[in-house]
């Protein structure tokens, strides 16, 4: 921890630690956003926009105090320093340098997905001008750059501040993107045009503070001001980015990440950022669905609770009870205790972790491996679970994904063609959609329906929340196996 | 309370003195100018400033001027407007795949019209609105677009208008150095 010191911002007194960022410290102490185009907290810092400038007055060499205008990212704090963030000159050289910038920016707000949260068109409406003053014609570039599978780069509303330059040196360690050509004819682009590849390109949409990379899956689906963004946690690796699920019309649409700084900075993968179709399929189960001899009986919910904690209080302990590893930890404690009433052990389907990436991304599709075995949950591979699914007295797969992981399928797919399992007559599954092969399916809730925890591949627990709303009478997994418990103990199991 | 009746005169319970008053209006009413109108045959006179049914402008090359960039659909008070964005090939890259507005909600304010940044939408002189089911009030984009040269005279008249505000603005910000003067003081 550095000494504070203290520091005068806008005439007041403060403290802070001596030799931090002063755009950092500003924003900290007092709450002020200082407009930034090329400064990224998680990137190295060149500061080529200038358009953090603030006034100063530091002691200068031969001991006398000096204005002067200096950009807050590459300024450090000081003995003895002043700053004044609004001051005419600091605000006069703002607004000049957003006059540069909106020179040659095309006024495609309109079809700009980056419009309304575009750090230009705020930074513009709250202090620059809306007038122009000049008569040059606009310069024309490129507007539709395919960079790879992911991004699509408009050169037209670049404003050349080189976050996505630096990106990959600082995150994934090699370069792709450069700046090209010089002056006033620099574009950003890839050597010979290649595409980008890896792991990490749709952060690049994130941290563009105009349109100039957009995503092409999100391009044109929705405008930000309609979606509703939530915080929650990412289910796709182990990893547990903090991210922020974007709804539109009860659809996620978009995921960002946010900002965790022991988990993933400000980054994520495109794993997590784009596998997001499963969770808008439609076709859900909401209620009990009994297999019977000439098709299937709904129960509802209750009815199928009553039923799975009959067969599995009769079975008691020949019931296998294996929990999804997508299973919150308070799901997972539910399992545990229906488990331990009834004289058993509770598992849970522990998929064979793939290869990571080195960066964020674990190659473990398994979310809460950690977290449930924490709790006493015992993992069980696939194979084993199919060799004892179909011996077992009565069985209860719990939780969403399982039958994906069950069968090999990719959990992020959005195909809901799981192929009938060879499951037994008193096998009862708990997942978003109907199944086949087994004796009973009961609803759940996905991972962005439910609220709950997981603890991350580093110990840390973080929460999951609800971003949409579950289907109607889908209770939450904690619920439904809670009911189950009670009805299995009306039948003589030892829950509770 | 008592309520005292008038006791009515020899000639006002005649009651023809009466019937001939209320004749004689009549006929007098009878040579005077009309001014009713007898609507669906002679339709109302249209000016610039009526705000009938909002409309699409269709460019000359056939495409609608409507980007999608969802303004009309934020701005509506009454969320009758729906909108679906999609690509295009064309120079502008943006347009929309289904624009609905469902005539039933739409209460004829033309916040659309002021919202739209470039010049898609009008309200149209178009003021019949009759239909025997929900689903035929809610009219897509192929029922909403007309051809640009029907709204000349609107767009004049909105672009005087929008003209006119934007003076007033910049008046008050010179006036007060406020960026927000007008926007707060502006009816």
């Amino acid at each position: 921890m550095a000494e504070l010191i203290p520091i005068t911002i806008n005439d007041r007194e403060h403290q802070a630690p001596l030799g931090a960022r002063l755009i950092d410290v500003i924003t900290e102490i007092t709450g002020e956003e200082i407009p930034r185009f090329c400064y990224h907290r998680d990137l190295p810092v060149v500061g080529s926009c200038r358009m953090c400038q603030v006034e100063i007055e530091a002691p200068a060499p031969g001991n006398v105090l000096r204005k002067a205008l200096a950009i807050s990212c590459r300024t450090s704090v000081q003995r003895g320093m002043q700053v004044w963030t609004q001051s005419p000159a600091a605000q006069n050289a703002r607004r000049g340098v957003l006059e540069f910038l909106l020179k040659d920016h095309p006024l495609d707000c309109p079809i700009c997905d980056k419009a309304g949260e575009c750090p230009l068109q705020d930074y513009t409406y709250r202090e620059g001008q809306s007038e122009g003053r000049s008569h040059d014609p606009r310069r024309k570039r490129r507007k539709r750059v395919s960079l790879g599978d992911v991004i699509v780069l408009d050169q037209e509303r670049c404003v050349l501040c080189s976050r996505c330059v630096r990106f990959f040196p600082a995150v994934e360690g090699r370069e792709q993107l450069q700046v090209l050509d010089i002056a006033n004819r620099s574009v950003i682009g890839t050597f010979d045009d290649r595409p980008l590849t890896g792991n990490y390109q749709g952060n690049l949409a994130d941290i563009c503070p105009v349109g100039a990379l957009t995503l092409r899956k999100f391009r044109f689906q929705a405008r930000v001001w309609n979606t509703r963004p939530m915080p929650s946690t990412c289910t796709r690796c182990s990893r547990g980015c903090a991210i922020q699920v974007d709804a539109y019309r009860g659809r996620v649409v978009r995921i960002r990440p946010r900002y965790d700084a022991e988990v993933n900075k400000s980054w994520m993968c495109d794993v997590g950022r784009f596998t997001f179709d499963d969770w808008n399929l439609p076709g859900r189960l909401a209620t009990g669905i009994q297999a019977t001899a000439g098709g299937a009986t709904d129960l509802g919910v209750d009815g199928g609770a009553q039923c799975a904690g009959q067969w599995l209080a009769e079975a008691g302990a020949a019931a296998l009870l294996v929990g999804s590893p997508c299973l919150t930890q308070e799901e997972g404690q539910a399992l545990l205790e229906l488990a331990r009433g009834l004289g058993t052990d509770a598992h849970f389907l522990a998929p064979e972790p793939g290869a990571g990436d080195g960066v964020l991304y674990t190659g473990d599709p398994a979310p809460n491996r950690r977290g449930l075995t924490d709790l006493g949950l015992t993992p069980m591979s696939p194979e084993d679970l199919r060799r004892h699914l179909s011996g077992a007295g009565a069985s209860l797969l719990a939780g969403e994904k399982i039958l994906h992981f069950l069968h090999g399928l990719d959990p992020g797919s959005g195909d809901v063609a799981v192929p009938a399992t060879n499951a037994g007559p008193r096998s009862i599954v708990i997942d978003t959609h109907p199944r086949e092969g087994f004796g009973l399916c009961l609803p759940a809730r996905s991972a962005v329906e439910k609220g709950g925890t997981v603890r991350n591949v580093q110990g840390l627990d973080r929460r999951l929340r609800p971003v949409l709303p579950a289907p109607p009478g889908v209770p939450d997994g904690v619920a439904l196996l809670a009911r189950i418990a009670t009805a299995a103990a009306r039948h003589g199991a030892l829950v509770g | 309370m008592t309520v005292r009746r008038h006791s009515l005169s020899w000639s006002e319970r005649l009651y023809l003195p009466a019937v001939a008053r209320g004749l004689a209006i009549t006929l007098r009413a009878m040579f005077r100018p009309r001014f009713t109108r007898q609507y669906p045959e002679e339709p109302m006179p249209k000016y610039p400033v009526t705000r009938g049914q909002p409309r699409l402008v269709r460019k000359e090359d056939g495409a609608p001027a409507c980007v999608s960039c969802g303004l009309c659909e934020y701005a509506c008070p009454a969320f009758a407007i729906t909108i679906d964005g999609g690509e295009t090939e064309r120079f502008i890259e943006r347009e929309p795949k289904r624009f609905e507005i469902d005539m039933l909600r739409c209460i004829l304010c033309g916040f659309c019209e002021e919202a739209c940044p470039k010049d898609a939408i009008f309200m149209s002189q178009e003021l019949e609105l009759a239909g025997y089911t929900r689903e035929e009030h809610v009219l897509g984009l192929e029922q909403l677009l007309r051809p640009a040269s029907d709204f000349e005279e609107r767009m004049r008249y909105v672009g005087e208008i929008n003209h006119r505000w934007h003076a007033t603005e910049l008046a008050a910000r010179a006036r007060t150095g406020n960026k927000d003067a007008a926007a707060a003081g502006h009816p």
